[in-house]
């Protein structure tokens, strides 16, 4: 598979937090024959070992899991409420398909919206109070608690972008996996655990648990991170202009000047971006394992993030994960 | 039923063509006449068996949808509606940006909003096509290029869901029945109109090209029956059967047909129900200021959603409406 097509692989797999088993079981089944050890962790963590038993341990965390949402009230005639999982902007769902993961298997929904014909001028906002889904088939089958997923087919966007839902963070799961396998090619004499992580989106224990269970000297959390926004808020970040390395508080100033290092040995483009308190990343929780972890941030830059059409670009998940193959060769 | 393929074509108000192709190239064969009017109207008459009165049907081919209206400096496109669409239906959508151009609506992070500063208005949103800056985008894209959903149909159990359900429905209810009738006792014209959604444009010249003596504008109107709605307020709910209307805006339907179209349906056992809201207009109300004044009736698919990228019609309401077109035509009664 190509970069492109391992991204719109991901994007399609069906995972919000806390329910993340198809997703872990597709990129396990991707990740075949490269790695030395594979393990699902009791969290639902997928740790795939190269070299392990060296005293130097690494860990590459990406979390697997995405926003979404699920059936918080069933209604009469085959509609159904819902509740977000993660941070939902629900007006960016309105008029889209979704998909209902029942116990009797997935059902076709509609967020449906009102013609403007019936409502007038009278402009409701859209909220999770009185957004609604139109349950298409089944919807005998739907109960309270089923997930609910967006159904977005992921597109090209002149050849070398991709679009759809999820890429935050499955674009950071395409830069861990081919890391992993170009790390084949390497010698390094660290262990390095690739983690693909679940329950990243509702700060849930998925890095923090099997960080603490690999017990590890250093951590790259690979992410996806705002792309071209304007605000002093965010750093300046520009889609398409390499991996973004994160410098502030959660992450290790020596680690992080040695990917600073690596990438311009290497001419590898890179962007620096201010993290001044939290990251938001799990290396908020990973760095506080045990008697702490020194830790790395490694972000794809991402545009309409936790928008049905989140956009990425292939060269930065090419770049990123040539960049985090060789640090690891480097620790 | 062509409701799917029609549905997956693009045919923003303006910009039929495609719609026409693909009906025209069908239904050809099985016309006696057929021809493209100067505004893109496709007219297809079937010859009757009496040649003293003639029934027109109508059926408009556009959708709604974007335009280009503005080039910014990073690159990307602002937009405005093409007929009746609101904002909030576009937010989060792919979008094909004239024939080959893929675009995303992309919206403000949820996480780098200010509350209540990111409203969701057409000046607020862009597409992104990938474009670095204003001059990459100007080589790619004009100004007045139509924007237009790409939802690809779907059938879920007995529903249908998609795109330009309204009104490639009322297109595809022309297709079958002009498909399935023998000779029919009077001239019955298919007209397959353009540019409804923008002010019931096309309509405005079909009549005079055919000179009809009652017209039945076949439709697909909006469906109110979803939870956030009361009940009083729905207009029309989907499995009934077609909505029959007696009166919308800028028209009281001919009650002689309207009472006509209602006897049918019973008579033939066709479920049908009444359009209990007065809102909205269709080309009826063109064909009656047409010529000396068309006698005009309208008969609707119900359709929950529509003017948005994904409306949902029930497949029952789509063959029943089908079975009453086809009977109308068949026993010419509405023929005054």
């Amino acid at each position: 598979m190509n970069t492109t097509e391992l991204l719109k692989f991901l994007s399609r797999l069906n995972g919000p937090s806390g329910f993340e088993s198809d997703v872990i079981q597709k990129i396990k089944d991707s990740i075949e024959g490269d790695a030395d050890k594979v393990e699902i962790d009791r969290m639902g963590n997928l740790i795939a070992w190269k070299n392990p038993g060296a005293p130097s341990r690494v860990g590459i965390f990406a979390h697997a899991d995405e926003i979404g949402a699920v059936v918080s009230k069933i209604e009469e005639n085959g509609f159904v409420r819902i509740s977000p999982v993660g941070g939902v902007d629900i007006r960016t769902w309105l008029a889209h398909r979704v998909r209902i993961f029942t116990s009797k298997g997935p059902v076709m929904g509609v967020i449906g919206v009102i013609a403007p014909h019936l409502t007038g001028a009278e402009v409701k906002d859209h909220s999770f109070d009185n957004v609604f889904v139109n349950v298409l088939e089944r919807h005998e089958d739907v109960r309270v608690g089923d997930p609910v997923i967006l159904d977005v087919e992921p597109v090209e966007i002149k050849g070398k972008l991709v679009s759809g839902k999820a890429l935050d963070n499955r674009a950071g799961c395409a830069t861990s996996i081919k890391a992993l396998k170009l790390l084949k090619k390497y010698v390094h004499k660290s262990a390095a655990a690739f983690v693909f992580n679940t329950t990243e989106e509702v700060g849930g224990p998925g890095a923090q648990t099997s960080a603490y269970k690999l017990n590890l000297t250093h951590a790259i959390v690979v992410e996806t991170t705002h792309a071209d926004e304007k605000t002093a808020e965010v750093s300046e970040v520009t889609l398409g202009g390499g991996p973004v390395i994160g410098t502030g508080p959660s992450c290790d100033p020596d680690f992080t000047d040695l990917a600073i290092k690596t990438a311009e040995e290497l001419k590898i483009p890179y962007q620096i971006e201010a993290l001044p308190g939290r990251s938001g990343t799990d290396s908020d929780h990973i760095q506080l394992v045990r008697s702490g972890v020194k830790t790395l941030i490694v972000s794809i830059p991402l545009k309409y993030m936790h928008t049905p059409c989140e956009v990425v670009s292939v060269d930065d998940v090419e770049l990123s994960a040539r960049l985090i193959a060789e640090i690891v060769t480097r620790l | 039923m062509y409701l799917k393929e029609l549905s997956e074509i693009s045919g923003i108000s303006g910009q039929e063509k495609d719609v026409r192709a693909y009906i025209s190239e069908r239904i050809a064969p099985l016309a006696d006449e057929i021809w493209t009017d100067p505004l893109g109207n496709l007219i297809a008459v079937k010859k009757g068996r009496k040649g003293d009165k003639r029934l027109l049907l109508a059926a408009h081919m556009d959708e709604v949808g974007m335009m280009v209206t503005r080039i910014n400096d990073d690159g990307t496109l602002s937009v405005m509606p093409v007929g009746g669409l609101r904002p909030e239906v576009v937010v989060g959508k792919q979008v094909m940006v004239g024939d080959a151009l893929i675009g995303v609506i992309g919206f403000k992070p949820i996480h780098l909003q200010k509350k209540d500063t990111e409203k969701i208005e057409w000046s607020n949103l862009r597409v992104y096509c990938g474009f670095a800056n204003k001059e990459e985008a100007k080589e790619n894209v004009k100004i007045g290029t139509y924007v237009s959903f790409v939802t690809k149909f779907s059938e879920n159990g007995v529903f249908f869901s998609g795109k330009a359900f309204d009104d490639r429905g009322g297109c595809s209810v022309l297709m079958d029945v002009i498909e399935s009738i023998d000779t029919p006792p009077f001239d019955t014209i298919f007209s397959f109109v353009v540019q409804e959604e923008t002010g019931l444009r096309g309509s405005a010249v079909v009549a005079e090209q055919v000179k009809p003596d009652v017209a039945i504008v076949v439709e697909t109107t909006t469906a109110g029956d979803v939870p956030e709605l009361e009940k009083y307020r729905w207009a029309t709910h989907l499995g009934d059967g077609p909505a029959i209307t007696f009166m919308h805006r800028g028209y009281v339907v001919d009650p002689r047909i309207f009472e006509r179209l209602v006897s049918l349906a019973q008579k033939a056992g066709i479920p049908f129900q009444y359009k209990m809201r007065t809102a909205g207009g269709t080309d009826a109300a063109r064909f009656a200021r047409s010529l000396y004044g068309v006698p005009s009736g309208v008969v609707s698919i119900p359709c929950r959603y529509i003017h948005s990228p994904l409306s949902v019609m029930h497949r029952d309401d789509y063959r029943y409406t089908a079975e009453l077109i086809k009977h109308v035509v068949e026993t010419g009664e509405v023929i005054l």
